[in-house]
């Protein structure tokens, strides 16, 4: 009895140890798995985040010419694993905590991103183009020549690189 | 005779006695609160609560014998109210003058736990029925003590003949000194903080009802809005009633002539009283129903019977 | 009429749940720092006395009768909140034998705190929500 007498008494004298959140600052710590962010000039539509999210919150569908990303978040389960599997490092989870929201925008609690074909320099066609990041994880040094694949249809790199080495 | 209903009514029955009880029952919790080192609610928060509850939809179970189900809850609020007409408040109100309050007090003690037992049993929950059980057996016991403390009051300020009236307690103590500063009565002023917290249901009895480990509200368990409601307002009475009867036996004490004076005094006494419980209830844990028995059958049993054998033996001239 | 929304009764009821989102709840409760009871909120026994509903856990086969009949036992006016991303949507256990789908199937929810667990802050967001929406249906009842 006395023991918990000790630690009541320490309470009256030191004051509540409550945090104030409704009504004051919080803390949150830096490395919570909260709402994810894609940033759509690192992201390649390459699909990796879709097929490893094991609750399927992410989708990628296309539009016309552009690759659309929606996350829905009320049924992602927070687990970090699109972030790990990313190979430009596009998808990222930030500290955001607040998820309380209502059913009427239930279905509308989604992000989205757009990533857009790229139209070629020589023969006008869209097609995807690898992003910066992705050129720097798979090429040691990024020169001019490298820096053409961001322009450049996978059919005129081909020629491109032809004319280079047997001209 | 218009005194009299204002008397029953206002002050200090109907209005006063449950306004000051409500707070008393927010003061508890914030109490505790501030003890566990949390903040707790704020103090009107149980008015909002008892407000609250008169605005949600009655649910009957199947099974549940109707008419008492619904009516129970009255026998407790309307024994607690009549009582709080009749018991005089040191300095305050007079009284019914009636010459024998005592035995008056020590039946109505025993009805918020008989509407308890009614209401509980009347609902057909097997929660109900384990939470009923454990209160006849604490009723049992505590009941004794009440009416042995009351008895060797009444014996020693008539001198051999008992005295019931609860006016002539006050004015024995107000002329020859009270009774908390009486070594012969300080067992008995433990039994009866004992019994003060058997007959609330704090811990460390807090067995029958609102024990959140096996019965979770106990005999309250299937009520929901208006009979949930009186059943709190009754609570919130039996904490005033017990302090004024705290301070009628052991410590009636006034500090001037004028009411309103007194009426603050008997007020700050009543915040000391609740809050002295708190501390308690936030320090112990609670007892299981066989050794909460045992311990209500021994301990508070001995020490009153200490103070008769103490009260005979000054009566007789032997100390 | 809004002073009334300033006292709300909490009852849980965990269906199958792995036990995070319980544990969360039970901090906002009982522990000093995040405490739930300077809202006004206290955790009752019994669904009867109850205003504020809290669902944990995808609704397993084993434990639907018992959620319908807590579901039945509720006075109204209610108001029901999803705690978890499994009532919500059932989360990563969609599509499996055992589940017997979201909370949605079964009454009508009013808030959803997705997370897994969701952080005792966004619990105590999602109960002010449910606090706006009761004093609507208050509203709409008299």
């Amino acid at each position: 009895m006395s023991g918990f007498l000790k630690i009541a008494i320490r309470n009256l004298l030191k004051g509540p140890t409550t945090d104030p959140y409704p009504f004051g600052p919080t803390f949150i710590p830096d490395k919570l798995r909260g709402k994810l962010k894609v940033d759509a000039k690192a992201c390649t539509a390459c699909g990796t985040c879709e097929e490893v999210c094991p609750s399927g919150a992410i989708h990628i569908t296309k539009n016309e010419n552009v690759y659309v990303h929606t996350t829905w978040y009320n049924t992602c389960c927070f687990c970090g694993n699109c972030e790990f599997f990313c190979p430009t490092g596009a998808i990222k989870l930030t500290n955001d905590f607040h998820t309380a929201n209502t059913e009427a925008e239930k279905f509308k609690f989604i992000t989205v991103a757009a990533v857009p074909e790229v139209k070629c320099e020589k023969c006008g066609e869209y097609f995807m183009a690898p992003s910066y990041e992705l050129l720097k994880r798979a090429y040691p040094h990024v020169n001019e020549s490298i820096e053409k694949f961001l322009t450049l249809c996978p059919k005129c790199r081909q020629k491109d690189a032809f004319e280079r080495l047997h001209k | 005779m218009s005194a009299n209903i204002i008397h029953f009514l206002i002050f200090p029955g109907g209005l006063f006695a449950l306004a000051l009880g409500i707070f008393m029952l927010s003061l508890e919790r914030i109490v505790v609160a501030r003890l566990q080192g949390r903040v707790g609610p704020p103090i009107y928060q149980n008015f909002i609560d008892v407000v609250k509850l008169f605005n949600k939809e009655i649910l009957i179970p199947k099974d549940a014998k109707e008419s008492v189900f619904k009516y129970a809850p009255l026998i407790g609020f309307a024994g607690m109210l009549a009582m709080l007409y009749f018991i005089p408040i040191p300095g305050v109100y007079e009284g019914s003058g009636v010459n024998s309050d005592l035995i008056l007090l020590i039946y109505v003690m025993a009805l918020p736990a008989i509407a308890h037992i009614l209401g509980g049993g009347a609902s057909s929950s097997p929660y109900a029925a384990i939470a009923v059980n454990r209160e006849l057996k604490l009723m049992l016991v505590y009941e004794m003590v009440f009416v042995i403390i009351a008895f060797s009051i009444a014996l020693y300020v008539g001198h051999g003949d008992a005295v019931f009236s609860l006016k002539k307690i006050m004015q024995y103590q107000q002329t020859h000194g009270s009774f908390l500063l009486d070594w012969k009565f300080w067992p008995a002023v433990i039994a009866f903080v004992i019994f003060v917290l058997a007959t609330l249901e704090l811990p460390p009895f807090q067995i029958a009802h609102h024990n959140d480990a096996d019965v979770m509200d106990g005999f309250l368990i299937e009520h929901s809005s208006i009979p949930l409601a009186i059943y709190e307002m009754t609570d919130a009475l039996k904490i005033v009633l017990l302090s004024i009867v705290f301070q009628i036996f052991f410590f009636p004490v006034v500090i001037a002539d004028d009411a309103m004076l007194n009426l603050l005094w008997f007020i700050a006494k009543t915040v000391v009283f609740v809050m002295f419980f708190s501390l308690i209830h936030a320090i112990l844990p609670s007892y299981r129903i066989d050794q909460a028995f045992k311990f209500l059958l021994i301990v508070p049993t001995t020490l009153s019977l200490i103070t008769l054998v103490l009260v005979i033996l000054s009566v007789k001239g032997l100390i | 009429m809004s002073i009334i929304t300033r006292s709300p009764f909490l009852f849980r009821i965990n269906t199958g749940s792995c036990n995070g989102c319980d544990v969360e709840l039970a901090t906002t409760a009982m522990i000093p720092r995040y405490d739930v009871e300077r809202l006004g909120c206290r955790y009752t026994g019994s669904p009867k006395h109850a205003d504020i509903l809290l669902v944990t856990g995808p609704i397993t086969a084993r434990s639907k009768p018992y959620l319908l009949e807590v579901l039945d036992e509720l006075p109204n006016p209610f108001v029901v909140v999803a705690v978890g991303t499994c009532p919500t949507s059932c989360g990563i256990f969609r599509d499996s034998y055992a589940i017997e789908g979201p909370l949605d199937r079964y009454v009508k929810v009013d808030v959803n705190v997705p997370g897994c667990p969701p952080r005792p802050q966004a619990i105590i967001d999602g109960v002010a929500k449910a606090l706006e929406i009761w004093k609507q249906k208050i509203r709409d009842m008299k």
